[in-house]
Formats: C-alpha cells, sequence, structure tokens
C-alpha cells in the first residue's frame, strides 16, 4: 500500500522508459489531420504513437495490439468521442482513456466520465506541457496495470478463488448531504449487499469514517453541500480506494471537469435520480469497490492531476483524514 | 335575493284580492233592492185588491163595462216579471218557488175573471131583455083581450093570468139576480111552468113569446148559479195571501242578507286592520331600506369623488407597465440577438479551436525542436572557430564528432523536414483562422455603412461561411442570379440570411438535407429565395411563424423571436416576406428587398403587392422542390 501511494506521488512529467523498442504505446483519433501530426511530433520521441481519424477502427485496434493509453476528440463526424471510449472500455479495459476536445456539451461530458470511465478530460487548445503530464501519467498507470494483468495471468491458478468473491460481508455506503434525502433519491436500499450511513456534512462524514469502514461515498455537490467537492477531493488523495459517486442539479462544465480530473469520482448523476439509474450506478460502485479491494493496482487510475494535491486542503481535515478506518489495515 | 321582489308581488296582489273579495261582499248590499221588492209587492197587493173590487163594480154596474177588470192585467204580469227578476238575483232558491205560485194564483184568477166576464155578460143581457120581453107579452095579450071581448069572460080572466104570472116570474127573476136563493130559484121555476101552461091555450104568438121569456129566465137562473160561483172562486184566489207569503220570505231573505252581510264587514274591518299593520310593517321596512339606500349613496358618492384619483394611479400603473413590458420587449429582442449571436459564437469558436489547437501545437514542438537547431548553430560555429584559427592543423575524429551526433540525429528524427511540416501545418492553422475571421468580418459589416450598396450574393456567400458549422452537413444548390445592389443595412440583411439558412438547415435532417438559395432581379429590387426538403410548415403554424415568440423547437432552442425579427428587418427596408411550405416535403421563404427603399411598395400589405410572376415562380420551384424529394 505505501508503494503504492509513493508510486502515486512520482512527478510523472515522462514514462517510465519500458525500453527503446518498447515504449508506451499510444492511441490518438482525430478527425483532423493536423492535430494528430502535431501530437505525433509532439510524443513520437517519448511514445510508441499510433493515429487514426475513423473511431470506427478503435475497437479492431485495440483488439489487434494492446495501446497502454487512448486519447480520443469528441466531436467527429463517424463516431463521437465518448463512444469511442466506451468501446476502449469494453475491448481493453486496462488501456486508460482520455478525453481531449475543443466544444463538448454536458451530455459529453457526463457520458465521458459514466460511460467512458476516463482518465482524465482535456480541453483543446491544450498545452504541450500540460498535455505531456497528462499522458505521462495516463502512460505509467497504463503500463502499471498492463503488468499487473500479465502478472495475474501468470499466477492466475494460484489467485483462485478471486478475493472478490472472499468478500462476502456487506460494504458500508455513506451518503453525505444536509437535509438527508439523498438516500431517498437513491433508493439506498434497492441494491443487495450495502449497508447504508448518512452524514450532514463532511465533519460527520469522518467521525462514521472513524468507526466503520465506507467503500463507497455518495455526496451532492449542489447548494449548501458544494464544499462537499473539497471533501470528496482529499478523500481521493488519501483514500483512493473509496468509491465516490456525485449528485448534482445543475450543469457545470468547470465543476464537471474538475471533478474527473481532480476529484476522480466515479459517477456523476444529475437530479432528478431515476431509479434505474441509481441502482445500477450503486452496482457498479459496488463492483469496482470491491475491485479496488481484489487488485490494489487499479487505484492507480484513481490518481489525480497534481494540481490539486496542495498541503492546504489537507490541512483542513487533518488527522481526522489519515485515522480513517480502512480495509488496508490503517487504524 | 331574487324572490323578495316576487313574493312581496304576490303578498300585496293576495292582500288586494281579499280587500276586493270582501269589499264587493259587503257592497252587495241589497238596501235598494229591498225598497224596490216592497215596492212592487205593495202595488202588486193594491193593484190586486183594487181588481177585485173591480170584479164586483162590474158585477153591480158600477163599472160601465169590462175595461177596470182588463187594465190591471198589464201591470201584474210587469210587476211579476220584475219580482220574478229580483227573485232571481237576491236568492233564486228559495223565491223562485213562491213566486211561481204567486204567478200561478193570477193566472186562476185571470181565468176566473174571463169566465166572470163571459157569464156577467149573458146574464146581464137576459136580465135587460126580459122586461121588455115581458112588455111585448102583454101588449099581445091586450089584442088577444080586445079580440076575445065577444067571447066568454073565462077567457078574460086566463089572459090577466098570464099577465100576472108574467110580471110575477120578471120579479122573481130579478130578485134572484140580487139574491139567489133555491127558493126563489123554485118559486121562479113554478111561474115559468105555469106560464107555459096558461100560454099554451092562448094563440101562437103569445105563446112564443112566453117561451121567450121562459128562455131568458131559466139563462137568468143558471147564469147567476154560476156567475155566484164565479165571483166565489175569485174571491177564494189567494193572490193578496200569496202576496203576503213572498213578502215575508223576500223580507226572510232580506234579513239573512243583512246578516251575512254584516258578517262580512266584521271581516272586512279586522282584514282592513290587518293590511293596515302589513302596510305601516311594510312602511317601515321601506323607510330602513330608504336609510340604507342613502347610506349606499353616500359611499357611492365617496367612492365616486375617490374614483377619479385611483383611475389615475391606475393609469400610471398601466403607463409604467406598459414601458416596462417595451422595455421587457427590447430586452427581449436583445436575448434573441445575443441567443443567436450565443449559437454562432459557438460554433464559429469550435472552428476556430481546431486549428488553433494545432497551431498553438505545432509552434509549441518546434520551438522546442529549436534547441536541437540551436546545438546544432553554436557546434557548427565552434568548428568553424577552430578551422580558422589554425588552418594546416589536422583534425580529429573528435572535433567533428558533437556535429556529427547532432547532424545525424537530425537525420535519424527528421527534425528538419518535421519542422518544416510543423511550421506549414501552422501557417495553415493561422490561414483558417484568418479567413474564418475576415467571415466574421464580412458577416457583421460593421465597417459599412447603414445605408450601402450591398450585394445580396456576396452576403449569402458570407452567411453561408459564417454558418459553416451547421450547413456543412448539408448539401447547398445555389442559384445566384445577376442582381443588381442592395441599398440596405448589410449587418441587418445578413442576419436575415443567415436566420433563414440556419432555420432551413434545421428543419432538415443531416445529410440528407439539402437547401436551396436562389436570387433573382425583380421589379424594381431583389428577389431571395431559400428553401429546404425539411419537415415543412403546418398550414395551422403558418399562419404564426411571423409572431413574436412562436417556436416549434424545444424549449431552450429558440426564443421565437428569429422570423419576428426577420419580418420586421424586411419591413423595414420596405420589402416583403412570404412563406409557402408543405408538410414532410419542405419550405420556400421568399424576401423581396426594393433596390432602394423610395420605390418600394406598401410594407403593410406584402401579400396584396406580391406580382404574380413571383407566384409562378414559387410554384415552379415547388415543383423543382417535389421533383427532388421524389
Amino acid at each position: 500500500m505505501s508503494n503504492l501511494l509513493e508510486a502515486s506521488n512520482i512527478t510523472d512529467r515522462r514514462p517510465v522508459i519500458l525500453s527503446a523498442a518498447n515504449r508506451p504505446r499510444i492511441l490518438f483519433v482525430d478527425d483532423e489531420e493536423r492535430i494528430l501530426r502535431a501530437l505525433q511530433s509532439m510524443f513520437r520521441l517519448d511514445y510508441d504513437v499510433s493515429t487514426t481519424t475513423d473511431g470506427r477502427l478503435v475497437g479492431d485496434m485495440l483488439k489487434r495490439e494492446h495501446f497502454h493509453v487512448i486519447v480520443s476528440d469528441q466531436r467527429m463526424p463517424e463516431m463521437q468521442g465518448v463512444e469511442v471510449l466506451r468501446t476502449a472500455r469494453e475491448v481493453s479495459p486496462n488501456t486508460v482513456r482520455l478525453l481531449l476536445t475543443g466544444f463538448a456539451d454536458l451530455a459529453a461530458i457526463m457520458g465521458s466520465v459514466n460511460e467512458g470511465e476516463i482518465f482524465r478530460y482535456v480541453s483543446k487548445p491544450w498545452d504541450n506541457e500540460e498535455l505531456s503530464e497528462y499522458i505521462a501519467s495516463a502512460a505509467n498507470t497504463g503500463i502499471a496495470l498492463a503488468a499487473a494483468a500479465s502478472a495475474k495471468q501468470q499466477h492466475a491458478p494460484a489467485a483462485q478463488p478471486s478475493p472478490v468473491a472472499d468478500y462476502g460481508e456487506p460494504l458500508n455506503v455513506l451518503y453525505v448531504d444536509r437535509d438527508g434525502r439523498l438516500m431517498h433519491e437513491f433508493r439506498a436500499d434497492s441494491v443487495p449487499g450495502l449497508q447504508t450511513h448518512w452524514a450532514a456534512t463532511s465533519s460527520d462524514a469522518l467521525d462514521i469514517m472513524q468507526r466503520q469502514v465506507i467503500s463507497i461515498v455518495v455526496a451532492a455537490v449542489d447548494g449548501k453541500d458544494r464544499e462537499n467537492v473539497e471533501f470528496l477531493n482529499v478523500l481521493n488523495v488519501k483514500h483512493p480506494h473509496i468509491v465516490s459517486l456525485v449528485v448534482a442539479s445543475v450543469g457545470d462544465s468547470t465543476l464537471l471537469i474538475n471533478l474527473i480530473n481532480v476529484v476522480r469520482v466515479f459517477r456523476v448523476v444529475f437530479r432528478p435520480v431515476r431509479p434505474t439509474i441509481s441502482k445500477l450506478y450503486l452496482t457498479s460502485a459496488r463492483k469496482q469497490a470491491m475491485q479496488f479491494h481484489a487488485a490494489p493496482i487499479l487505484l492507480r487510475t484513481q490518481q489525480p492531476h497534481r494540481a490539486s494535491r496542495s498541503a492546504t486542503l489537507l490541512n483542513g481535515f487533518g488527522q481526522r483524514l489519515l485515522s480513517i478506518k480502512t480495509l488496508f489495515g490503517r487504524a | 335575493m331574487k324572490r323578495g321582489p316576487v313574493l312581496a308581488m304576490l303578498a300585496l296582489g293576495a292582500g288586494l284580492a281579499g280587500l276586493g273579495v270582501l269589499v264587493y261582499q259587503t257592497s252587495k248590499g241589497d238596501a235598494g233592492l229591498r225598497a224596490q221588492a216592497s215596492a212592487y209587492l205593495r202595488d202588486l197587493k193594491e193593484i190586486d185588491a183594487e181588481w177585485s173590487l173591480d170584479v164586483l163594480r162590474s158585477k153591480s154596474e158600477i163599472n160601465k163595462n169590462y175595461d177596470p177588470v182588463s187594465a190591471p192585467l198589464r201591470n201584474v204580469d210587469k210587476i211579476q216579471d220584475t219580482l220574478g227578476d229580483l227573485a232571481k238575483q237576491i236568492d233564486p232558491a228559495t223565491l223562485r218557488g213562491p213566486v211561481a205560485v204567486l204567478a200561478q194564483s193570477f193566472a186562476e184568477k185571470v181565468e176566473l175573471i174571463d169566465n166572470f166576464k163571459m157569464q156577467d155578460s149573458l146574464l146581464k143581457n137576459s136580465l135587460r131583455f126580459l122586461p121588455t120581453a115581458v112588455s111585448e107579452l102583454k101588449e099581445q095579450l091586450q089584442l088577444v083581450r080586445e079580440s076575445d071581448s065577444a067571447k066568454p069572460s073565462g077567457a078574460a080572466s086566463s089572459v090577466a093570468d098570464i099577465e100576472r104570472i108574467a110580471d110575477a116570474t120578471l120579479t122573481g127573476v130579478l130578485r134572484y139576480d140580487l139574491s139567489a136563493s133555491a127558493e126563489i130559484k123554485a118559486e121562479v121555476e113554478r111561474l115559468l111552468a105555469e106560464l107555459v101552461s096558461r100560454s099554451a091555450a092562448q094563440p101562437e104568438d103569445v105563446a112564443a113569446q112566453a117561451g121567450v121569456i121562459v128562455n131568458h129566465s131559466r139563462v137568468v137562473l143558471q147564469q147567476k148559479s154560476g156567475e155566484d160561483a164565479v165571483l166565489s172562486g175569485i174571491a177564494r184566489v189567494s193572490t193578496a195571501g200569496n202576496i203576503d207569503t213572498l213578502a215575508d220570505l223576500f223580507e226572510n231573505v232580506f234579513d239573512a242578507n243583512a246578516r251575512t252581510q254584516k258578517h262580512w264587514r266584521q271581516g272586512l274591518i279586522a282584514y282592513s286592520a290587518m293590511l293596515f299593520a302589513f302596510l305601516i310593517l311594510a312602511a317601515f321596512r321601506l323607510f330602513d331600506s330608504y336609510r340604507s339606500l342613502d347610506q349606499a349613496k353616500g359611499r357611492l358618492e365617496f367612492a365616486n369623488s375617490t374614483l377619479e384619483d385611483r383611475v389615475r394611479e391606475r393609469t400610471s400603473a398601466l403607463t409604467d407597465a406598459l414601458s416596462n413590458l417595451k422595455e421587457s420587449q427590447l430586452q427581449l429582442i436583445q436575448a434573441e440577438k445575443m441567443a443567436s449571436l450565443g449559437q454562432m459564437v459557438a460554433g464559429v469558436a469550435h472552428e476556430i479551436n481546431t486549428p488553433l489547437a494545432y497551431v498553438k501545437s505545432s509552434v509549441q514542438v518546434a520551438r522546442a525542436r529549436m534547441r536541437n537547431v540551436n546545438q546544432l548553430v553554436d557546434e557548427s560555429a565552434k568548428l568553424v572557430a577552430s578551422l580558422r584559427s589554425d588552418s594546416n592543423q589536422k583534425f580529429a575524429a573528435a572535433d567533428f564528432e558533437p556535429l556529427r551526433e547532432i547532424t545525424s540525429e537530425f537525420a535519424e528524427t527528421g527534425t528538419l523536414s518535421e519542422l518544416d511540416v510543423l511550421l506549414g501545418d501552422g501557417l495553415y492553422g493561422i490561414s483558417q483562422i484568418s479567413e474564418i475571421v475576415l467571415n466574421l468580418k464580412n458577416f457583421s459589416r460593421l465597417d459599412r455603412a447603414y445605408n450601402d450598396d450591398y450585394d445580396i450574393n456576396e452576403g449569402i456567400e458570407s452567411t453561408l461561411r459564417i454558418a459553416q458549422n451547421i450547413v456543412k452537413k448539408r448539401r447547398i444548390r445555389k442559384v445566384l442570379g445577376n442582381i443588381p445592389t442592395v441599398r440596405c443595412a448589410p449587418s441587418q440583411v445578413n442576419q436575415v440570411l443567415l436566420n433563414l439558412i440556419t432555420n432551413a438547415c434545421h428543419a432538415t435532417v443531416e445529410d440528407t438535407g439539402t437547401v436551396s438559395i436562389v436570387t433573382r432581379p425583380h421589379e424594381q429590387g431583389v428577389i431571395v429565395q431559400v428553401m429546404d426538403n425539411g419537415h415543412g410548415i403546418s398550414a395551422e403554424a403558418r399562419t404564426k411563424i411571423f409572431d413574436p415568440f412562436f417556436t416549434t423547437k424545444k424549449v431552450g432552442e429558440g426564443t421565437g423571436l428569429g422570423l419576428s425579427i426577420v419580418q420586421n428587418i424586411v419591413k423595414e427596408h420596405g420589402g416583403w416576406i412570404s412563406v409557402s411550405s408543405q408538410v414532410g416535403k419542405g419550405t420556400l421563404f421568399t424576401v423581396y428587398l426594393p433596390r432602394s427603399q423610395v420605390a418600394a411598395p406598401s410594407p403593410n400589405e406584402p401579400e396584396m403587392s406580391m406580382p404574380n410572376d413571383v407566384v409562378e415562380y414559387q410554384h415552379q420551384h415547388t415543383g423543382v422542390a417535389d421533383e427532388q424529394f421524389a
């Protein structure tokens, strides 16, 4: 665990170069060839770069060969970026996904997080240095995931039965909102194997987390609950294994991008919450939490963008944040 | 509330009807009738008494003829009729019977009197003739006596006997007439028998005369007894009694009526008292009503006096509201401009963003590569310097090594050709951005005067470029004619074109959508037509599309002001706009703009001023459109 945290603290300026012949592999998808040319020029020295202007080809490409990272534009004539990334997630879940777009509507951003489970959302026009960091971070994560996957394949017989199956007791879900209606909106009891808790504020939430092992946090981030964004942020930094779901009522692309890149939120829901959606997302969150437990290497993907890792954010919660009970043995 | 007056009217009617009934019953008073009836009855009684008296007077020949006996009959009948009427009028049930009885008795009396008249005339005739007959007998007997003087004296004595018997007979008859008794009758009968027997022995004419006397005497005897019976009958007929009975009955009836009337009168008094009480109550209520009416009137007057103030207040409030409304309208129009501007800006931003992204990245990469170029230059400079310092020196491979490494890396990585490509892309991107900016500038036309001679075709081209984001996914057919320039505000005309073209695009489906734009000269101006093969506009919606706030787009997608503003702009330029559409086939907008606004047709009646050939043109075009759709 400590190795993991250290690993997440390294500065992703450059990728881990495996060998000259075995550089991290990146696939760029954009309908504008000049964009692809610029990206290629930029990354070709450090990465093995492939490009395509047709998103429909991505599925086959990922099946044929492994890529550590895929970066897609959103607005393309043949296939939308969210669709491309969803396909990628299905075909090759260990390929880290980024959305690189100039003009995306809220639906696209929502889709990228909820369907594409993207690692980063990057706006056009990008800054080369910043994009390099994103790509390096993504590449390192992709390498780690690929290594873990191949290791698992090697030790597959020994690893049976899967730790996921071992975990029998119910997972605790903590709802954080001031007026307490979130539990009802989410029909907290609609998914079996989940124990429901409620906290009005982040402070109350920390109190509960001292006593209980919380695996999933569902937090409102609108109105008076706005401060929960910060809470989820620091929670992710210190405890990336806690899966967070966010409920908002207004479409704000800046907030959403922040939730993706910095908070590393698992799912975002707009009010009113439809029962099918809440059930689906709770089920996915439960599965994700169990996967984090079974394969801690996956926590690499929870790594936030460096810009948010300021000490001041953590100061507000201080020691309490560190004394949260976890499944990883920290008292 | 509405039943009040009706009930009041009903009550008043009932009250008055009751009063009427009572007054009628009371005023039915038969005091006059009573006097009349008793007068008639008295008259009748008097006439009746006089009548009976007249019969006796006729009998005793105080009356020389029977006229007094016949005369009363008329009066009696008249009075009886009158009494009958009265009886009918007063109490028919009680009085009709007695009146009839009275009439019956009078009828009997009349009959008896007629009988009396007949018998009395026969009697009187015989009575008057008898003395004459006796005298004639005596004359005949005298003749007999003279002729018989030669005869024995016995004969003379028998003549004298006859004379004596005749006289006795006459006397007897007269006596009987005065006092009819059985003795006298028997005496007369005996004398008559003797006269007959004695005269039988006398000459014939004497005997005949004696016969005459006998006959008349017998008539007297007979009639006298009949007449007496009749007279006693007359005396017996109880007309007087019946009259009295009738009078009594009348009195009874009248008394009874009087009693009833008295009851009615008492009722009337009680009723009147009651009505009076009600009237007082009603008057009190009325007074009360008047008082509250007065109060209401007072309040009304007060309200009236304050009304003007309130009207003034309201008017100023309404004026404020109107100015607010106008302001809101301006704001909304502004909002629509901003909304379409916002859409356009978003589209343009996306258009610019892509070249901007690769330009920025390319330049950054190029700059990074410049470090290697700098290194190359530095190393080259060093080598040149060392070459210059000693021209005879032999160069070690090491001296060339750094430069060789750099150039080989350049060659391996293709840095220079890459730089060329990157800078080429950068320049291309910049030219793209420049073009977009130029389009924006052309489209906005803010550098052109408000009234400028503007080429609409040029406006269409720049509008299509500016709307590229949406237009590029549809097929655009341009049929731009050789048209004169139009004096207009180019930015506004471009707004019209942008609105019509984007509407046409929105009406169609991406990829299959076709938008045709046609320009042609027309009269003193230019016709612009924008046609699409989209979903069309229903007839109902077509009447409203130019109304402000009418939109078929979803909430938040359109303000409903676009076409309203388009129409305003076109009208302000002295032109007109019309629309024809077929649901499921497409829509055609036609705009006419005059070359100069002075020669413009009336903008108030665009339909009226739309020339025929334009209509034909539209039809032709719709036909073309149909073919396309088919």
